[in-house]
């Protein structure tokens, strides 16, 4: 049962030139009675349990808790990658879990967008390369996606010789942005991150970190799945996952609104005091 | 530390146990071939060797006329350094037509043996008995390649004429001699009881001769010795003798097993390089993938030699099963390979088990493959155990291509291209498999195409001119029988043909002597052009690297030697290249009386219509035939073996090209997949369907596979263009020229030609809807037979519908053939001497390959 916490008062956002609506009342996915249950030899073990979750647009969505809680099984069930056992999961409208294999990877080219903790590059290609394979799936014309790649790295402090560089070259902060470069090219709805900092140093971490709160002012949603505080800061929205189920969820306004960073942060940890965490 | 390697192994197997399995039936398909070369390399030898052995046969054998076999003769052969021993048999030489033959007359040069005489040399062995104990018919023994190929059983009725006198004989058993065995060297033995023989002597007393079975100490030289008993021939003035020695007619008669031990052994090899390649490309993904995990064992302790060992160890025992289970299966094939070496070669070979060629077998495949792992596996002893476990082999570069935005086309095809491009060893490795693939397919098409769909050509190749109908008319009625038949409807074509026998600067050949080659139907000349003049000579392969054409050459027949200019060169197949063409008048320059004798006439029409045609001409023109013989039927017969047979093999072998090229890509696609299996995954997230990555993984492969498909294409052409400068070709009206080419002619592989393609690529040429059918190939004997020559000579060239380009000499007209005292023995081996300059040109021998 969700236990909604809402220290803060929502703030509404302006949005950027994107053009959408300022307001959270636009859901993108709507998960009901999601279970998941995995086999260990001869038990069986539940891994989500009959959860319930509604993600929002523009929203910064981050799924927290404790270790084997479920949050990358929900991640990767929201985002198509994965199969819940039971449940029904519509995402922008249309129900994933009738999709055949096919129709959702055609479904995730231009709805989803992944960074993974280990960045998950082609190793074999340059960073332009690895841009480039994922946008010839919805533009024919490599000099526009390189077009549009170059954007972006630069978004992303990325200069162009290092565009340049195969994956194994350039460091894990410069793959890891390199990866949400690959995840925005497509203009997707919604940007999934699992541990997104997690192979990173604190100075790597904050530069990404900073390029998702700017992409979130930019009006892009996105869920993340964390276990670092200062990351689910970057959040507006934080939902606590333990034993297969939400627990607990925690508004925390707009990570650049009007609240002091302080004040959220404050809120966030009473929330995960509460949630025992 | 056993059991940790026992579970690397295991471990190793479970992981890639199809692609084992993949590497394991190829090797199977080796081992069998190789096995079965193997067998039949040690074991035909062995078994002839045993043969002879058994059968106590000569090392030399000289026919004599027997009236030039006097007691000083056989001393002075017996006292010759290096003879054993010498066994003089008595018995008769003549070329003799076997009747109904498989449908047709066959004539052959034929010694008839006393079969009750003793013998100590050159025994014969009743491998087929005739049980009835009582029989009014004369009986003759046939031997075993009369039997077979002319299917005869004991007590079936075999008419034999000779000299046109018909012996209708009932056979009684089949036997074995070593003496000659196939006909091959262009006679036959048969043996008669004591009554019958001497009956068939009083029948043929001028073709009574003499066989000196000679034996040689084992530490003497065999063509030393040959030597010393052509002089002591020559000291006794006996010309016409016929000297034969088992090395020659043991070549001729294993000629086919040869061949398929080569064929074998070559397959064997091309499908061993394909098995190695994979396993070298599979060990190099293994290492790749498992490079976290070889890390991890050495970071616990494990050696690179104990890594190494886990990964070879599967490999060795896959081919160590495979092969052993692939000779197993060679004990299937080898005895069916044998049957067809026994039916070719005349002697009893059985197909055994051969321990040798399984050792051998085993020890080249597993040895090997063994060194091909051990190659591969090196890269272990430079992995780093932290570097490993982070992904990144010690000293191993990335691989980066072209960048995309270089790449031409739209983003699908630049991403295509680049991947294509991203593996070279996976890249090399298509290559290799889809050209051999391309070599082996081009072969069988080949082979299949000029045995099957095209027989003539696979015949002609084996065969020299061949017309439909032979014809020897009587004396003083070649013009007369040749305009006749010329203007006999159904007949294309009528042309003087006839082979003979002459010395070419001391080696006995075969020759070809007609008024007019360009008629010929079978063009054998390969390079410049054929006689013309009684000056000009074309000359065989044997002789082409050391005569020029240009230069002279002198030609000898009994004492009479003419010097003649070599204009071209011709292939002969069944003479091993060993063969040359004169003009009519070029003959008779060296024997003037053949200008007056009848000369064979080779008659040219469908083959549908040679029976009516025959009929017409036999019953129109019975007065002025000496013999003529339907040689359609023969050719028929013999293309329907070769045909089957190559068949068979083009069929066989194509087959197993696609099996080995569909297994050899399952399993490199498969490694490709796996190795590729987590990009796979990162582009599926991304949103690629696995409709695209299959057209992903096809496009990222099929350069390679064309580029294989190109290379195995143009070597196949150039290896078709080169051999096409040696290859007879079947004359059309408006026949294309052949190119010049100063190469070689390779004549090991007589039976079909130099080289497998070659044998098969004469169809660019032929054009068999405007050409008559030719029928079986036909070498005319040479026989001493003196008659009254008329001072005319015949050169005419008979068409029924060109201008005959007739000359002004006069006809030949002569009696009918009789023996003389001097009679002349067939040379069917190299030294001939003869003292008649008179070949008769009316009997034909086949003699298949």
């Amino acid at each position: 049962m969700a236990h909604r916490i809402n220290a803060l008062h929502t703030t509404r956002r302006q949005w950027h030139a994107t053009g959408r609506n300022a307001f959270h009342d636009d859901v993108i996915i709507q998960a009901q009675g999601l279970t998941t249950t995995i086999s260990a030899g001869k038990r069986e073990q539940t891994v989500l349990a009959n959860l319930d979750v509604t993600i929002r647009r523009g929203d910064f969505t981050v799924i927290m808790g404790p270790s084997g809680a479920g949050k990358s099984t929900l991640l990767y069930a929201l985002a198509g990658l994965d199969r819940p056992s039971c449940g029904r999961i519509t995402f922008a409208g249309e129900d994933i879990m009738a999709m055949r294999d096919d129709d959702l990877a055609r479904f995730r080219r231009t709805n989803c967008g992944f960074v993974f903790q280990q960045n998950q590059l082609l190793e074999s290609m340059s960073l332009m390369d690895n841009a480039i394979v994922a946008g010839a799936l919805t533009t024919g014309s490599t000099k526009t996606i390189a077009a549009k790649a170059r954007e972006l790295f630069s978004m992303v402090n990325i200069d162009e010789a290092t565009q340049h560089r195969s994956v194994s070259q350039v460091s894990g902060g410069e793959a890891q942005r390199a990866s949400i470069v690959r995840a925005l090219i497509n203009e997707p709805e919604l940007v999934f991150a699992d541990e997104l900092t997690g192979a990173l140093n604190s100075q790597n971490a904050k530069a990404v970190l900073d390029i998702f709160s700017r992409m979130h002012e930019r009006g892009q949603s996105i869920v993340m799945v964390t276990h670092d505080r200062h990351s689910a800061l970057r959040g507006n929205r934080v939902l606590y996952l333990r034993d297969g189920a939400i627990q607990g969820e925690c508004d925390l306004g707009a990570h650049d609104g009007a609240k002091p960073y302080g004040e959220r942060e404050h809120a966030l940890a009473m929330f995960l005091d509460e949630m025992g965490w | 530390m056993v059991t940790g390697m026992h579970t690397l192994i295991t471990n190793q197997w479970r992981t890639s146990r199809s692609s084992f399995i993949g590497i394991g039936i190829i090797l199977v398909i080796a081992a069998c071939m190789l096995n079965t070369a193997l067998t039949l390399l040690l074991e035909v030898d062995r078994q002839y060797d045993e043969r002879s052995q058994q059968l106590h046969t000569a090392q030399i054998v000289a026919i004599a006329p027997r009236s030039a076999a006097t007691a000083g003769l056989l001393g002075d052969l017996q006292a010759i350094s290096g003879v054993a021993q010498v066994d003089a048999q008595d018995a008769v030489l003549a070329d003799a037509t076997i009747r109904d033959f498989r449908g047709t007359d066959f004539t052959i040069r034929t010694l008839v043996f006393n079969a009750d005489a003793t013998r100590t040399l050159n025994r014969f062995e009743t491998v087929q008995r005739f049980e009835a104990t009582q029989s009014a018919d004369v009986a003759v023994n046939i031997n075993q390649y009369i039997a077979q190929f002319g299917e005869y059983q004991p007590g079936d009725t075999i008419t034999m004429s000779i000299d046109g006198q018909d012996h209708t004989m009932r056979v009684g058993n089949v036997i074995e001699e070593m003496e000659f065995g196939n006909a091959g060297s262009g006679i036959l033995v048969v043996t008669m009881p004591q009554a019958g023989f001497e009956a068939f002597i009083h029948d043929h007393a001028t073709q009574q001769v003499v066989d000196y079975a000679i034996a040689v100490e084992p530490e003497a030289d065999i063509s030393t010795a040959r030597q010393s008993v052509e002089q002591a021939f020559d000291s006794h003035d006996v010309r016409n003798v016929s000297i034969h020695d088992a090395d020659t007619v043991r070549g001729v008669r294993t000629m086919v097993s040869q061949l398929i031990v080569l064929v074998l052994i070559a397959f064997a090899v091309l499908i061993t390089i394909v098995s190695l390649a994979l396993c070298t490309f599979h060990i190099a993904n293994t290492i790749d993938k498992e490079l976290a995990t070889m890390g991890i064992l050495k970071a616990l302790g494990y050696t690179s030699p104990m890594i190494e060992h886990a990964i070879i160890t599967p490999y060795l025992i896959t081919c160590l099963c495979a092969t052993l289970l692939g000779s197993a299966l060679s004990t299937i094939l080898t005895p069916v390979l044998g049957t067809l070496i026994a039916l070719q070669s005349g002697f009893s070979f059985h197909a055994a088990i051969s321990p040798a060629a399984w050792i051998v077998t085993l020890l080249c495949l597993s040895g090997i493959t063994l060194l091909f792992a051990t190659l591969g596996v090196r890269r272990v002893r430079s992995i780093q155990p932290i570097e490993a476990v982070r992904g990144n082999a010690a000293g191993r570069a990335q691989h980066i291509v072209w960048p995309l935005t270089r790449m031409p086309g739209n983003a699908p095809i630049a991403i295509a291209l680049q991947q294509a491009g991203s593996a070279p060893a996976r890249n090399t490795l298509i290559t290799i498999i889809t050209a051999s693939a391309t070599l082996l397919l081009a072969f069988c098409a080949t082979l299949f195409y000029n045995a099957t769909t095209k027989p003539n050509n696979l015949y002609n190749t084996l065969s020299t001119e061949t017309p439909q109908i032979t014809l020897t008319p009587t004396a003083g009625h070649t013009q007369e029988m040749a305009d006749a038949a010329a203007h006999t409807p159904g007949i294309h074509a009528v042309i003087e043909y006839t082979t003979t026998r002459i010395d070419l600067d001391g080696t006995p050949t075969p020759t070809f002597v007609s008024n007019d080659f360009s008629a010929a139907v079978n063009d054998i000349h390969y390079q410049g052009r054929h006689p013309r003049t009684a000056q000009e000579i074309a000359i065989g392969s044997a002789l082409a690297d050391t005569h020029p054409i240009g230069t002279n050459i002198n030609a000898t027949l009994d004492d009479t030697t003419r010097t003649y200019t070599i204009v071209g060169y011709i292939q002969s197949v069944n003479d091993g290249g060993t063969a040359c063409e004169l003009t009519n008048a070029g003959y008779t320059r060296l024997a003037p009386a053949f200008a007056d004798q009848p000369h064979t006439l080779y008659i040219y029409c469908d083959e549908h219509n040679t029976d009516s045609i025959m009929n017409t001409l036999s019953t129109t023109h019975a007065a002025h035939i000496s013999a003529i013989a339907n040689t359609q039927t023969m050719r028929t017969i013999t293309q329907q073996m070769y045909g089957t047979l190559m068949a068979a093999v083009g069929i066989g072998i194509t087959a197993i090209a696609l099996l080995l090229t569909a297994l050899a890509l399952m399993m490199t696609v498969r490694t490709t997949l796996t190795r590729e299996r987590h990009m796979h995954g990162i582009l599926k997230t991304l949103g690629y369907s696995s409709k695209q990555l299959i057209g992903r993984t096809a496009a990222k492969l099929l350069p390679a596979t064309i580029t294989g498909a190109l290379i195995g294409t143009v070597i196949a052409l150039l290896a078709t263009e080169a051999d096409l400068q040696h290859a007879p070709r079947t004359r059309r009206r408006h026949a294309q020229p052949i190119r010049d080419t100063n190469s070689g002619h390779h004549h090991n592989l007589a039976i079909l030609g130099a080289h497998p393609i070659h044998a098969h690529t004469r169809l660019r040429h032929t054009d068999q809807a405007h050409q008559p059918t030719l029928t079986h190939h036909q070498r005319l004997i040479t026989r001493q037979e003196p008659t009254p020559w008329n001072s005319r000579t015949s050169s005419k060239r008979y068409a029924n519908r060109r201008d005959s380009r007739r000359n002004n000499s006069p006809t030949a007209s002569m009696s009918p053939v009789k023996p003389s005292p001097n009679g002349r023995t067939e040379p069917a081996d190299r030294k001939l001497k003869t003292s008649s300059r008179s070949p008769t040109p009316s009997l034909s021998v086949w003699t298949p390959c």
